[in-house]
């Protein structure tokens, strides 16, 4: 009896050194760390959600060292390096600074480490939320999609409205164009499109279905801007058509025959035309942050290009280029300037879209590619900072890629920047967040974290219209779907 | 005479059985089909991701054993046995005499039909693994009965539970376990538990899916959750399609309402009329009622001969018959195209269709049939966003998911490659192929090997583009083509915009076509020479003609040809309708 317990101890002792997480006291071989997202030598947020990830490198068994700058060490065994979210918060806010990782790899019996990478931890805070679409990478038939929510400080994340709460044999809805007013959700709005069509306006909490097709007008409205303080929305009309490419690495081209820009006043639930001159074409319209300006994107254009059939035969479809242009608003009459040009992209051979000025600073980002207004399917599509003080133009090669970069939007402290990109595959767009320095600066981006690193290879969706938010949003798919389902009130077109 | 009443009932089924496994082998590719169009994925992430609404676990196991159809008869004798189990319960549970009991076999030809009278149906089912889903959840509804019916003490509490957990878990069949419970106690409990446990279970019936709504599934449309688990999505529920699911759920019901007596009586002769009716009403009713439309077996049949390469069955389905549909022409032309010969042969056959009707609704072809279409067409691209477009709203079926997987590597998309492949390699019954073109992410020469990528990568290289509106996806195939004649395309592409330019008699670019086809061919059929001429000549460009004629040769016996052609068309007129020569087609009377 005693020499079984005897063996059993030493069984016991020898399984407990077998997994001990201790850290062997090799030096770095020169082997880079391939770890899977690649979280190496990045900035962020001291409040973001745990970086779980993967490690690739072959390896019978890993240990990962965390070295957090309060001092405190945290060692995890295997390849999959997670965190729990409490321990991450206690460890990581402690102090800004940076967190150093080293990777150690066994094999055939002998510990390997591998070159040591870095986080370095800002103190800059991101917007506790982020929401998005979730939708199929090509398709033009409704099918499941979702505006969701996702809390930026954990992996907790919700529907905000999905078309499955309405599901029919017939065409399904399409949901689009979430957008906030100064990041606060309880004035905000998005499309539902066909059935039970209309713009889901919530003014003070209130959910109203609003038609905003006026007789007169071009469409109802499309891209949306919420006014930073005051019940007005800056909407793009839009007459547009998807395309599908037969051959070629560009699958599909979505141009837009007629737009115009308009003013909604969710008040008085009026519109008025702010630019819908017959030569351009006018969308993505875009407050600055203080609301006296309206940015938008324009482009010259001719009949040519408004035949889509023939415009696509023979290629005209790629000079039409659009400028970003911005109209001074003065708030107590309501009223624009003329326009001026920000940024006069088509005399580059260029054309810019998604104008967002940074909450915090002089600086303009934008996407710009070398024809079009629909970039996610246009992979030399980049994004580009201008210095609004000084006039000078750069392409933000710190987080471009040589996938589409697309949409974009400012965290509300103007220090963190979240925008679409292909570069994971070259189809499913992803999120990836990066530190603005506040001088036009940007830091490596790291895509959205995960719970699961590999979660990602795993979904068919694409993340659409990032937008960081400062709360949840509050009102539940049900209580919207009743909503959805309410008759719409037609918006009146003011001649003023 | 129980043994005799047994034995006949025995005999009943097993003639049944007999023709269930006959009808099922012999529509092979129909059970085939099921696979194709369905997903799954072993991974603990996928199952938990279904939880998002009812019937879960019905749907995971329906598509776990709907894998097994890419080896159809394995799949058969699975779904013979859940229905032989499901006649063996329904008739132990609930008909109690026994003489009557091969009444029990009604439901299962009834969900039997059910599948077999879906037909062209099957292509667009938002709710996948039908082919096992409806079948195992009468089982498990007869199953979760069997269970209850155990239970001595505490039923009502024992019921409730039995909802609770069997909704989440089945979604509409957790609900009519619960009813037909309801059904045999009211039948079988004798005094007050009789009428308490019928009223619970209709109590139940209704308040659970409510419940779970609030609590659970709040992703869900609440007009939906007591029919979640049903094809409800897909047919009306009231529709002709979806009779014989209703008459197999109905028939059970009724077989528990029946206050069938003890044990039976003596005679004899009611088992023998019973088998008799059970087997007459069955048999014409499985031979006559599945969908007998030729144009879909047709199409199945092409289909699994396209995935072996085996072009010349894709030609002969397509070709059976006169009557044939969009979908197989755009087979029989690819398989042509496989061969080298589609302009050659690309005009000798019919291109005239007919529409795909079900039940009075024509049903849009790119929908059935696109992603198929277009991948064996070259037309790789539309092929992926049909794929898309199909798995918006159903599952990323095995099928498509091979399509985007070799697009994407014949593009030399790799990453995207690898997360297509990667999702095949979850799915225990595609390692196989998963681990064959994962090597070619690791090694891209092995693709060279592949017959696919032989024929369709030299036509990613064509760099101009074409299109299609997005609203007119079907019958868009020659159309692209013939789009492309306008723009000259290079390489495969000038194969199919020369067939199609000469097949639809398109004259917009076709000098420049010619020239380009005739600079990648080593020699150039007759037939386009041929084509050349008559299109040059029905120009009434006398440069043109001039030009043409000096090429192809004055001499030439094709000109010969020609112009004796065109005298015997003077004075014969019925000439032009006989030959398989181009000429011939060219200048066919149209009808």
């Amino acid at each position: 009896m005693k020499t079984a317990v005897h063996l059993i101890a030493a069984l016991a002792l020898l399984l407990s050194a077998g997994c001990s997480n201790r850290v062997p006291q090799v030096n770095p071989c020169g082997e880079v760390a391939r770890i899977k997202p690649d979280y190496t030598g990045i900035t962020i947020p001291c409040n973001i959600a745990p970086l779980n990830f993967e490690v690739l490198n072959d390896a019978d068994v890993v240990l990962t060292e965390i070295s957090f700058p309060s001092g405190k060490i945290m060692t995890v065994r295997g390849a999959d390096v997670s965190f729990p979210v409490s321990r991450w918060h206690a460890l990581l806010s402690s102090a800004p600074g940076d967190v150093m990782l080293r990777v150690f790899v066994r094999r055939n019996g002998s510990w390997t480490a591998l070159e040591p990478f870095k986080w370095h931890v800002s103190k800059d805070e991101t917007d506790p939320y982020i929401s998005y679409r979730l939708i199929e990478p090509t398709y033009a038939m409704a099918g499941d999609m979702a505006v969701c929510q996702r809390s930026l400080t954990d992996f907790r994340w919700k529907e905000i409205f999905s078309n499955k709460l309405d599901v029919g044999r017939d065409a399904r809805q399409c949901i689009n164009c979430h957008s906030y007013q100064a990041y606060r959700t309880s004035n905000m709005q998005f499309h539902v499109r066909q059935k039970d069509g209309g713009t889901i306006i919530i003014r003070d909490g209130k959910p109203v279905k609003v038609n905003l097709k006026a007789d007169g007008l071009l469409s109802a409205g499309v891209y949306p801007s919420w006014h930073p303080s005051e019940p007005l929305i800056a909407y793009s009309l839009n007459s547009t058509k998807q395309y599908f490419f037969a051959s070629g690495h560009q699958k599909a081209e979505v141009i837009d025959s007629y737009s115009d820009i308009i003013l909604y006043d969710a008040e008085s639930n009026t519109e008025t035309v702010i630019s819908d001159d017959k030569d351009d074409l006018e969308t993505f319209p875009y407050w600055s942050p203080d609301g006296r300006s309206l940015y938008y994107c324009c482009a010259s254009t001719t009949d040519v290009h408004r035949t889509a059939k023939s415009s696509l035969i023979s290629g005209d479809y790629e000079s039409v280029r659009y400028d970003i242009l911005k109209r001074d608003f003065d708030i107590s009459s309501r009223s624009f300037s003329t326009p001026d040009t920000v940024l006069n992209a088509s005399a580059l051979g260029f054309s810019a879209t998604f104008p967002r000025q940074c909450p915090t600073g002089p600086y303009l980002l934008f996407t710009m590619a070398p024809f079009g207004n629909f970039h996610i399917w246009h992979s030399d599509a980049d994004l580009y900072l201008k210095n609004l003080e000084t006039g000078e133009v750069r392409p933000a090669d710190e987080i471009n890629s040589e996938a589409v970069e697309s949409y974009h939007s400012w965290s509300s402290n103007g220090r963190w920047v979240v925008f679409s990109s292909r570069r994971d595959d070259g189809a499913y767009t992803r999120l990836y967040l990066s530190h603005f320095d506040g001088e036009g600066g940007f830091s490596k981006p790291f895509v959205l974290p995960q719970k699961s690193p590999r979660s990602g290879d795993a979904l068919f969706k694409s993340y659409n219209l990032p937008e960081f938010m400062l709360e949840e949003v509050p009102y539940s798919p049900k209580e919207l779907i009743r909503t959805v389902r309410s008759e719409s009130t037609t918006a009146i077109l003011s001649k003023d | 005479m129980e043994r005799k009443a047994r034995l006949c009932g025995i005999a009943a089924a097993i003639a049944i059985f007999a023709v269930m496994a006959y009808l099922l082998g012999h529509y092979s590719d129909f059970v085939y089909k099921f696979a194709a169009l369905s997903s799954f994925d072993c991974s603990w992430g996928w199952f938990a991701g279904l939880w998002d609404r009812p019937g879960a676990l019905l749907l995971w196991s329906g598509r776990f054993l709907t894998q097994f159809c890419f080896h159809p008869w394995v799949a058969i004798v699975i779904l013979l046995s859940i229905f032989a189990a499901s006649a063996a319960l329904a008739a132990g549970l609930f008909v109690r005499d026994r003489r009557f009991r091969s009444l029990a076999l009604l439901p299962v030809v009834a969900m039997l039909l059910f599948l077999m009278r879906l037909g062209f149906r099957v292509y667009l089912l938002k709710s996948d693994a039908l082919i096992f889903t409806q079948p195992l959840g009468l089982f498990f509804s007869l199953g979760v009965v069997w269970v209850l019916s155990g239970v001595r003490s505490r039923r009502g509490l024992a019921l409730c539970l039995a909802a609770l957990l069997s909704y989440p878990a089945a979604g509409f069949f957790g609900l009519y376990a619960i009813l037909l419970y309801g059904a045999y106690a009211s039948v079988r409990c004798e005094g007050i538990a009789g009428v308490q446990l019928p009223l619970l279970s209709l109590c139940l019936a209704a308040v659970v899916p409510l419940l779970s709504y609030i609590l659970l599934f709040n992703g869900c449309d609440i007009r939906n959750m007591w029919f979640i688990g049903l094809p409800y999505l897909d047919f009306r529920l009231a529709s002709p399609k979806m009779l014989p699911l209703g008459i197999a759920l109905v028939s059970v019901f009724a077989l528990a309402v029946i206050p069938w007596k003890e044990g039976g009586g003596r005679q004899l002769w009611p088992a023998f009329a019973t088998c008799a009716l059970v087997v007459a009403l069955s048999v014409p009713s499985l031979y006559l009622l599945p969908c007998r439309d030729a144009l879909f077996h047709r199409q199945l049949k092409a289909e699994r001969a396209l995935e072996k390469g085996d072009w010349d069955a894709v030609i002969r389905c397509a070709n059976a018959s006169q009557l044939t549909g969009e979908v197989l022409v755009a087979y029989r032309n690819a398989a042509l195209f496989r061969k080298g010969q589609l302009v050659e042969k690309g005009f000798l056959y019919p291109f005239s269709t007919v529409p795909v009707m079900d039940s009075g609704e024509e049903l849009p072809v790119s929908r059935l049939a696109g992603p198929t279409m277009f991948y064996y067409s070259g037309l790789l691209n539309f092929a992926a966003r049909w794929c898309f477009e199909l798995n918006l709203g159903a599952s990323y079926a095995t099928e498509r998911l091979k399509y985007l997987a070799k697009i994407a590597l014949i593009a030399d998309e790799r990453e995207l490659a690898s997360k297509y492949i990667s999702a095949l390699a979850r799915n225990p019954f595609q390692k196989a192929w998963a681990r064959r073109y994962a090597a070619c992410l690791d090694d891209p020469s092995l693709l060279q090997d592949d017959p696919d990528c032989k024929a369709y990568g030299p036509m990613q290289d064509f760099e101009q583009l074409t299109w299609i509106p997005s609203e007119s996806a079907s019958g868009s195939i020659p159309q692209s083509f013939i789009l492309m004649s306008d723009l000259c395309p290079s390489g495969n592409y000038t194969e199919w915009a020369m067939a199609m330019s000469m097949v639809f008699r398109v004259d917009s670019n076709f000098e420049e076509l010619y020239a380009n086809y005739a600079s990648s061919h080593a020699s150039v059929p007759d037939e386009v020479r041929m084509a050349r001429l008559i299109f040059s000549s029905e120009s009434k460009d006398p440069e043109r003609v001039r030009k043409v004629r000096e090429e192809t040769g004055i001499d030439s016996p094709l000109i010969a040809e020609y112009e004796s052609f065109m005298l015997r068309r003077l004075t014969d007129p019925d000439a032009v309708s006989e030959g398989n020569r181009y000429l011939n087609y060219y200048y066919k009377p149209a009808k």
